[in-house]
């Protein structure tokens, strides 16, 4: 079973797709953390200048800052891999921006109104602690996909270097057939002439005789050619008619 | 391995979701005006005067109109006059837990002495009008205390004087004019007396006044009694009004006033008279 049939829905992305990917993320996240953000800021501070918290006189240059760097971890995060400690590196830094980023807009979670002789104060860093650990939970998300992913390219890493072995092993030699045990070959041999007759004195039994091989099918021609003239003529002919030269006498029948 | 994604995507989008509902719930009922604080308008204070002690009585009530129970209630408060002086030390009213969707009434009960302030000097109260404010903080816990809430109010409750004006009718009263008079006696100084309402059925005020000669000093003297609460007036005719005729001619009137515990005296220029 490979990786893609154990993985069903999970894409690898490709270079071209991360690059769109990253553009994207830089966009929206500029939207999101920044852009929108100051935009709600400026409002809520012009319609209700009453209200402060610890961070409001600096919250734009706070709201920047922070936003920014999200936008750069988070579309450094999305040019990388997935999988790759890079990306997860980038993915926790865009999550702890996050969580500071939050912190900054929430204002420690204390806010104080002030109208005319009314006074409010407002503490809810407790509901602030709590929304921070539901954002950072993101993080196990992006763990989980960066060992999700790991383990594939892990997988891909070690047949990549397996192909890549094999390809720069250098060649081996053929192995060469084994050798039957056998008698003195006939190169070591003297090329004398010699004759070899059996000698049943010593033991040896003469093989026993060969079965008689089939004659091969002789095809039989129903003429001859006469040597001398090349005329044909019936194989019981004895001269050749043409000539009168005798026919040999094996090719009488 | 994606399926296991998704379930920790799933899981946390929950977790986030109810995150999420839990703040707004505790927040939202503070800027809607669910949870709010009743505090006593000018017109619901009650004011008591007895020996020298105002007592004062303010109603308030909280309604608790969020969606979790409100716990540790407490409210403290004090009470300034327009010149900041405190006239009552710090109190505190502990009103403990409210549940969700309950309103809880109680009030401000605190009284201040008056006379003391009268004595140590502070006679403002007493004759012009002043503006208390009542400086109240209230502090609660909120969703099972993850959100504290703290504020503070100030209602400013109009004052009105005690002793609001006093001083002799000249034109209701018979003086000699010289020596000897041509206004025939008995001799009398009209006298008015205009005190707040809450002075209603106490005591009348007794005032004393004396004839100061021009060179004989204190010629004769008598006193009266006013009614308190309101607008009342009495007359104090003097005794040997006669010799008075044939003596001096009385310049200044000298009054000693009691009214409602407060003493102060004080002379004034008999109108019409020349030495």
């Amino acid at each position: 079973m490979d990786w893609h049939s154990a993985n069903p829905g999970v894409v690898p992305v490709t270079p071209k797709s991360r690059l769109s990917d990253a553009t994207w993320t830089a966009f929206t996240d500029a939207l999101r953390f920044i852009v929108v953000p100051l935009v709600l800021i400026d409002l809520v501070t012009k319609n209700y200048p009453q209200l402060t918290t610890a961070f409001m006189p600096e919250i734009k240059l706070y709201i920047i800052f922070f936003g920014g760097m999200i936008t750069a971890a988070s579309t450094l995060e999305a040019s990388n891999k997935s999988g790759t400690w890079k990306r997860l590196l980038f993915g926790l830094t865009a999550l702890a921006f996050v969580c500071m980023w939050l912190f900054i807009v929430l204002g420690g979670g204390i806010a104080q109104f002030t109208y005319g002789p009314y006074h409010v104060r407002f503490d809810m860093s407790k509901i602030v602690y709590i929304m921070l650990f539901g954002v950072s939970l993101k993080g196990l998300l992006v763990y989980s996909t960066f060992s999700t992913h790991k383990h594939y390219l892990d997988d891909q890493e070690r047949r990549r270097k397996e192909e890549r072995a094999s390809e720069w092993a250098p060649a081996r030699p053929k192995p060469l057939p084994r050798r039957k045990p056998s008698g003195p070959e006939f190169s070591t041999m003297s090329k004398m002439a010699f004759e070899v007759s059996h000698d049943d004195s010593v033991g040896y039994a003469p093989p026993p005789p060969p079965p008689p091989e089939p004659k091969p099918f002789q095809r039989v021609l129903a003429f001859k050619e006469c040597p001398i003239c090349g005329a044909k003529a019936s194989p019981k002919e004895m001269t050749c008619k043409h000539c009168g030269a005798w026919f040999p006498k094996d090719t009488i029948r | 391995m994606a399926a296991r994604i998704r379930l920790l995507q799933m899981a946390i989008a929950a977790v986030n979701i109810a995150i999420v509902v839990l703040a707004f719930t505790s927040i939202w009922p503070f800027p809607n005006g669910d949870f709010k604080i009743d505090l006593p308008s000018p017109n619901e204070v009650t004011w008591t005067y007895s020996d020298g002690m105002v007592h004062v009585t303010a109603p308030f009530s909280i309604d608790n109109g969020g969606y979790y129970d409100v716990r540790d209630l407490t409210i403290d408060y004090i009470v300034f006059n327009s010149s900041r002086y405190p006239l009552i030390d710090p109190k505190t009213i502990p009103i403990g837990d409210i549940p969700a969707g309950q309103i809880t009434s109680s009030e401000i009960d605190f009284q201040f002495d008056l006379l003391r302030l009268f004595n140590d000097g502070a006679v403002g109260m007493v004759f012009t009008d002043d503006l208390l404010t009542f400086v109240v903080d209230v502090s609660c816990g909120y969703t099972m205390d993850l959100v504290k809430f703290e504020a503070t109010y100030q209602v400013s409750v109009p004052w009105d004087a005690l002793i609001r004006s006093y001083g002799p009718d000249w034109s209701g009263s018979h003086l000699p004019d010289s020596i000897p008079s041509t206004n025939l006696p008995p001799y009398s100084v009209a006298y008015w007396l205009n005190t707040s309402d809450i002075l209603a059925g106490l005591p009348p005020a007794q005032v004393t006044l004396t004839l100061i000669g021009n060179t004989t000093g204190a010629l004769m003297s008598g006193s009266t009694t006013i009614q308190l609460g309101g607008d009342n007036n009495g007359t104090v005719v003097f005794d040997s009004s006669a010799i008075l005729q044939y003596t001096d001619v009385p310049y200044a009137l000298r009054y000693d006033l009691r009214v409602a515990g407060f003493v102060w005296t004080g002379t004034v220029p008999i109108q019409g008279w020349s030495p």
